[in-house]
């Protein structure tokens, strides 16, 4: 292995070329326009590919880059809500030049050309400003369900966490402000701990395509950053409010940001959201105790020099969470009894409370981070991070303990704390012509804690050392990357054995290699590939889970001898954009050799009577995907929007399905939009259907159920947005979901055996940009 | 050469800083109490007759907890004829230096719990709840009645020990299931 990484080392390096470059002492200057209405781009931001570095559009759209060299630049110039050009200039002197960019807000999927390395030849869709905003005040994974493709993993309604080509937990890693998110991502009912009022850009990478992050990435990325410090001085800010009619919530963000005139190297924002929303309604009765209390709040410091930069950065998550008491089961016949029930106990019914009582969750999440930029002379940008994140899990469960003392203490029946610290260095090398660099070495550490009488996966320490190298190369039309990654997974646990601690270590060494392509046919057309090797170690709960999995009635058992699962995927994007007409197509399929997934292996009987039990085993699987996207623009107002979703996962060994799969679905929306440019109005109204189809690849005997019927839901938005002067917007966003108040249980929600999904939701938000 | 000095140095910051976060706060081989919240490994039915004298007993036990080892599960042997009384026992065997008597619990809040016979495959046996929480029966002791021409053909009682916190209304619906158990039946 080490002379492999050697090798890779050389090649890398090899085809570098370090040259000297002389009177670099040239400008370049102008402003950023907008194609259709000629106005200037306030702050839109230009990089120069493969000298990592950029300037932002003053507010009036003008710019200035200093320190060019006699030579041909490529420049990546963007904004939000619209399609990113690059462009190649020649300098020879001081020179001025206009950058034109089409403003398209309805892009569909926008795939930002991000100038970051490894992210052209995979399928990135970020969420579009227009999607964020009707989104807000849903959980993360809810809002980035609104990307084709994703789907989530619910438990209840206020738990959930994104599937990607069908895959979720530990094989979705979330880069959070440029760290690996450190949580309990383990279970279903661990959802990311991430505060979506915090960060501006969302966007998801399916696939194992992009190596710079994490390795065994099966399903996908999910990338959350926040947007640049202000570059000019003054104070700015954000205020969203909302409120919804079903369970009554309101959620409010104020953000706010600037740059003092007399430090002008330092910029800050802070944030702070409060969150609270009380019993959940089905169209027919109040989900008790789904009600969600929530209270964060970020921080985020820079100074900037020519030569280097550094950014301070701190956020806390806090959330307490009500589980539906209806859910709540002591055993199988509970279950079974809750899934043959058509009407709710009396013990859960209720009307509306904001109360949260037991069964709850509390959960706490802390991110310190310290980055820093250099560009050093002639050697590119090294990108410096250092973070420790903190994570309180405590799980309570409905009944206190029948001891009294104990019961006195109201502790939480199972309660986790991990501690992580990451350090992570990318140095982009500074690029020749064609070719462009990446390196980077990282370093997690990781201990976690259980602080509860109850232990279902043990105390462990994980030490993760990665490399990675990316190499691309870029011609004309064509582009090329060559990806390589190494991760060193170290696990000590502690584990409780006939009452004593025993000491377990397990080591993997995974590799991930990916190559990629993306070739421009024309303008409006490209195709992008991705072919990915890519190995994932077991995770903690794979290894060494033991014992009842409360809420979904089975006995689970890790197993330390697993293997690393070994993943061959290769992935296919064509894109389509005309004037009127926009096409996306996306497919994977994925061999996966010792696939790791819960086996069921019969009843084990205990005092609660029998349950199912399942160990953790390797197997091969088969998954394949199209995910597909069309806009047509009917006139210059109406738009239609269809996207479809298909997916087939197979266990090959066992020769059946790969169960908890999203089912297949499609979804179609009308748009009408209208810009009254003279009064500086815009008014946006749409209505759409999603059809969920019953997912009939499952395995009969694995399932407590047969999975729900399909379903289709209506929803509508309309939004009203006004601009005013020195460029404060205001906006309006009414949206209905559920319109029709439809009853339906989704199979991807873990409580489909106990309830009814929420019924009509109508929220009204007031964004509010100073 | 330069970059590389930077990157060396970069690296040689970062082994020093991951090896000062080195403490173990558990060391291996420590005694630990686990879950003592709800446990409960044992079950034991206690049979007399009506002189308080102890005739049969009957027990589940599951020392280990959840998975593990198999529980052993006695089986009921009942005299055609015989009138029993039984009482339940239900204890934490998890440390067998230190059996807790979880009955004791369950007395205390008897208010929030109901023990549910039933019976499957069995004839002629009929089981009354006979203590009380003021209000409804709990089952802690209960009279056994054995007919003279009863039988068991492979028959089984199931026990079932709900908690029922402020929903308890004298039938076994409501609430959650503590326990669980299928007892083989013999008549003789």
């Amino acid at each position: 292995m080490k002379s492999l990484v050697f090798f890779m080392l050389l090649l890398l390096l090899g085809v570098q070329s370090f040259y000297a470059q002389n009177n670099c002492d040239f400008t370049l200057s102008g402003s950023v326009i907008d194609e259709h209405d000629s106005s200037k781009l306030a702050f839109a931001t230009l990089f120069i590919i493969g000298e990592q570095r950029g300037v932002s559009a003053n507010e009036n759209g003008s710019y200035v880059l200093d320190k060019l060299c006699p030579k041909t630049y490529r420049i990546v110039v963007s904004h939000i809500g619209c399609e990113s050009d690059t462009v190649e200039i020649k300098i020879s002197s001081n020179m001025k030049f206009n950058f034109i960019l089409e403003h398209h807000l309805e892009e569909l999927q926008e795939v930002q050309v991000n100038a970051s390395l490894n992210e052209n030849t995979t399928n990135k869709s970020q969420l579009t400003e227009e999607k964020l905003n009707e989104n807000t005040g849903k959980a993360l994974s809810e809002m980035l369900s609104s990307i084709n493709g994703v789907s989530t993993i619910n438990t209840g309604a206020n738990i959930s966490k994104p599937v990607i080509g069908g895959f979720k937990n530990n094989r979705v890693q979330f880069i959070n402000q440029g760290i690996q998110l450190q949580s309990q991502q383990w279970g279903d009912e661990h959802a990311p701990e991430i505060d979506p009022f915090a960060a501006e850009k969302y966007s998801v990478i399916k696939g194992a395509g992009s190596v710079k992050y994490a390795g065994g990435v099966l399903g996908g990325l999910v990338i959350v950053e926040p947007k640049a410090l202000p570059v000019s001085p003054g104070i700015s800010g954000k205020l969203n409010s909302l409120y919804a009619t079903n369970n009554r919530l309101y959620n409010n963000s104020l953000m706010l940001e600037g740059k003092s005139k007399f430090l002008p190297k330092f910029a800050w924002r802070i944030q702070g959201s409060f969150k609270r929303s009380g019993n959940i309604k089905t169209p027919n009765y109040y989900q008790k105790n789904t009600g969600v209390s929530e209270l964060n709040g970020s921080a985020d410091l820079g100074y900037f020099e020519e030569k280097w930069n550094v950014r301070f950065f701190y956020s806390l998550f806090n959330s307490e969470i009500g589980i539906f008491t209806g859910a709540h089961i002591g055993n199988l016949t509970d279950l079974r009894n809750a899934i043959d029930r058509n009407v709710l106990r009396p013990e859960d019914q209720e009307g509306f409370s904001y109360e949260i009582r037991r069964p709850k969750q509390n959960i706490i999440h802390e991110l310190t981070k310290i980055e820093a930029n250099f560009y050093p002379a002639d050697l590119g940008k090294v990108n410096f991070k250092l973070a420790r994140q903190f994570n309180i899990r405590e799980e309570f469960d409905r009944e206190l303990p029948r001891n009294k003392e104990l019961a006195a203490l109201n502790i939480p029946e199972f309660s986790l704390s991990l501690e992580s610290y990451s350090t992570q260095v990318n140095w982009s090398l500074p690029s020749s012509n064609k070719f462009q660099t990446d390196l980077g070495v990282s370093l997690v550490n990781q201990e976690n804690s259980i602080n509860s009488f109850r232990d279902f996966i043990p105390d462990y320490k994980q030490d993760v050392y990665s490399f990675y190298a990316i190499e691309k190369w870029q011609h004309k039309k064509t582009e090329l990357e060559l990806g390589f990654r190494i991760d060193q997974n170290n696990f000590r646990v502690n584990k409780i054995i006939s009452r004593e601690f025993e000491e377990f270590n397990n080591d993997f060494t995974n590799l991930t290699i990916s190559l990629g392509f993306n070739y421009e046919f024309t303008k409006s057309q490209s195709l992008k590939g991705n072919l990915t090797y890519t190995e994932r170690p077991p995770a903690i709960n794979e290894l060494y889970s033991s014992g009842l999995h409360h809420g979904s009635a089975s006995l689970e058992f890790g197993n330390n001898e697993l293997g690393k699962e070994k993943s061959s995927s290769f992935d296919l994007t064509y894109q389509l954009k005309k004037d009127k007409f926009q096409y996306e197509v996306y497919g994977y399929i994925r061999y996966i050799q010792d696939f790791i997934f819960l086996n069921p292996t019969g009843l084990d009987l205990t005092i609660r009577g029998a349950f199912p039990s399942y160990d953790w085993e390797n197997t091969d699987a088969l998954v394949r995907g199209i995910d597909q996207t069309i806009q047509y623009n009917l006139t210059s107002n109406f738009t239609i929007i269809n996207s479809a979703s298909f997916l087939w996962a197979n266990n090959l060994d066992a020769n059946n399905f790969l169960i908890n799969m999203p089912s297949n679905r499609v979804e179609t929306s009308l748009k009408y939009k209208k810009n009254f440019e003279e009064r500086k109005r815009t008014i946006t109204a749409k209505v759409g259907n999603q059809f969920v189809l019953k997912q009939n690849r499952f395995n009969e005997e694995q399932e407590f159920a047969v999975p729900p019927d399909s379903y289709s839901l209506f929803f509508t938005s309309f939004s009203f947005k006004k601009e005013f002067k020195n460029k404060q917007t205001i906006e309006s966003i009414i949206t209905i979901d559920n319109l029709l108040n439809e009853v339906y249980r989704d199979y991807l929600n873990r409580f489909r055996f106990f309830t009814d999904e929420q019924g009509r939701n109508i929220t009204i938000r007031l964004n509010y940009n100073f | 050469m330069k970059n590389f000095r930077i990157l060396f140095i970069l690296l040689l910051g970062l082994s020093i800083y991951s090896c000062t976060d080195d403490d173990d706060s558990v060391t291996p081989g420590t005694k630990v109490t686990p879950n003592e919240e709800e446990l409960i490994t044992t079950v034991q039915l206690i049979f007399s007759n009506e002189f308080n004298v102890i005739l049969d007993s009957a027990s589940f036990n599951d020392p280990d907890g959840d998975g593990g080892n198999a529980p052993s599960i006695d089986t009921i042997t009942l005299q055609s004829g015989t009138d029993y009384t039984v009482d339940l026992k239900f204890l934490d065997a998890s440390d067998a230096n230190d059996v807790e008597d979880i009955t004791i619990e369950i007395e205390e809040e008897d208010d929030e719990h109901l023990i549910c016979f039933d019976q499957s495959n069995i004839s002629g046996l009929t089981i009354n709840r006979s203590d009380s929480d003021g209000t409804y029966e709990v089952g802690l002791k209960s009279l056994w009645v054995v007919d003279s021409n009863a039988s068991s053909n492979s028959g089984v009682l199931k026990l079932t020990l709900k908690h029922q916190p402020g929903s308890k209304d004298g039938t076994c619906a409501p609430g959650d299931i503590d326990v669980e158990i299928d007892f083989p039946v013999i008549i003789n």
